[in-house]
């Protein structure tokens, strides 16, 4: 999706429909989204389906976003699906919307500047009654939120919703939202990671797409000061690509810094090269492979 | 094998046996020839096997020789090559031909380490990190082959000098 928006575009008003690739991604994005939710002072309302309320603060804390007085202030809300999807296991698109609409006037009066809402919509993979209403939801949200001070995110994953789920849901939002991407096939995904900002790297790479690789660290090192790397998902890369970590590291300015998260024998590689030896450099191994 | 004289002051050999290719306790696991778009495959195979005989850190380590060595034959050597892995009771070994020009002096393994701006030579300067031992040889009549060896004696990973 090269045309796809990016998070910083958002506006009030704008109802975006967010595809993504994976978890990590869909993670990686809805961290943004809420970081920006809350530094411009509005209310976030995350409704989670795939993770539990808890596991998705703890993936939004470990991606940067400080939390914990949001979440006091009430200014940060994490809703199940059951408590507003699918109340009594079913999908009614009225009663959501209507659900969605008093958030919003509450929003407002308890002197927010606006709500930021976003939805993992993977529940509507399941065989759930009243699933028929979620083309008229989705038109009714958009309608919602017009000219409101509320933003909506609704997010689908990109290989689970069949081709014409996606595009029916795609045409009832106002614009689409996706990680910019550099690469992405079978292989190897090279994409924007949004929060912490940076690039992200999963699958395997080699020589052959050092090219991709290079222009997609030199975009991130122009708009980052703290740029990470995330080769957490990444299961191989060749001497090659070490290099072209390599010599990115190497063009640091001053007041800039890189933090590379890696598997094991990535980090390997990386330490024999001398990568944690240069200044304003960190190498971050995943304890967990 | 190599008799140049001049070429052999940029040899990186280990004789205790690195250049050892035949022997009754030889078993061999793989011999295959590759092209670009055999990496990725080749690279699974190279895994499977020796992981049979080596630590999971040092099928890392080898899979990573196996794929720098291959590379290095099809983007220098002429765009494809034969691989073979086998082991003997103290070590695994992965040999790599091709059909190129052959390795000029300035293409040998880097005994310095690359400089972090430098834009190439990391891959076979990995190899020679990686491996307990490395011969490259220019072949009589033309092509390289390159010979790397992991020790398996304590199928631990052995202090680096």
């Amino acid at each position: 999706m090269a045309d796809a928006s990016r998070v910083e575009d958002l506006r009030p008003g704008d109802h975006a429909c967010l595809t993504f690739s994976d978890g990590e991604e869909r993670l990686d994005l809805v961290a943004a989204i809420v970081r920006d939710g809350l530094q411009s002072g509005q209310r976030v309302l995350c409704v989670t389906d795939t993770l539990s309320q808890v596991a998705l603060t703890g993936e939004l804390t470990g991606r940067g976003v400080a939390l914990g007085d949001a979440t006091e202030s009430g200014q940060m809300l994490v809703m199940r699906t059951a408590e507003t999807f699918l109340i009594d296991g079913s999908f009614t698109a009225q009663r959501v919307v209507d659900l969605l609409a008093a958030q919003i006037s509450q929003a407002a009066t308890e002197g927010f500047s606006g709500l930021c809402i976003t939805s993992d919509m993977s529940w509507a993979l399941r065989p759930v009654a009243g699933l028929d209403q979620l083309m008229s939801y989705e038109s009714r949200l958009t309608d919602l939120v017009a000219d409101t001070n509320a933003t909506a995110v609704c997010q689908y994953e990109r290989h689970s919703f069949d081709t014409v789920t996606l595009a029916g849901v795609a045409a009832h939002h106002g614009f689409a939202l996706a990680a910019a991407t550099y690469h992405d096939d079978a292989f190897l995904r090279i994409c924007r990671q949004y929060q912490p900002p940076g690039i992200r790297v999963s699958g395997e790479i080699d020589y052959r797409r050092a090219g991709p690789l290079t222009l997609a660290l030199s975009e991130a090192l122009a708009l980052d000061n703290h740029m990470y790397l995330n080769l957490g998902t990444l299961d191989f890369m060749d001497g090659s690509i070490a290099g072209v970590i390599m010599q990115a590291a190497a063009s640091l300015g001053p007041n800039q810094r890189m933090t590379v998260r890696c598997q094991a024998h990535a980090g390997k590689v990386l330490h024999a090269l001398g990568l944690p030896d240069l200044s304003n450099v960190t190498v971050v191994v995943n304890d967990d492979q | 094998m190599m008799t140049n004289s001049a070429r052999d002051d940029h040899r990186i050999l280990d004789s205790s046996g690195a250049s050892g290719s035949s022997g009754a306790a030889e078993r061999e696991l793989v011999s295959q020839d590759f092209e670009e778009r055999n990496l990725h495959e080749l690279r699974q195979t190279v895994t499977a096997h020796a992981a049979t005989v080596l630590t999971d850190e040092r099928v890392d380590d080898m899979a990573l020789i196996a794929i720098e060595l291959a590379s290095n034959a099809i983007r220098h050597g002429g765009g494809s090559g034969r691989l073979r892995l086998w082991t003997t009771p103290d070590a695994i070994f992965c040999r790599v031909t091709d059909d190129g020009p052959g390795f000029p002096d300035s293409k040998y393994p880097a005994v310095q380490r690359p400089e972090p701006s430098a834009s190439g030579g990391r891959g076979l300067w990995l190899v020679l990190h990686f491996s307990d031992a490395l011969t490259v040889d220019n072949d009589v009549d033309g092509g390289a082959t390159v010979t790397a060896m992991i020790a398996t004696g304590d199928r631990t990973s052995p202090p680096k000098p």
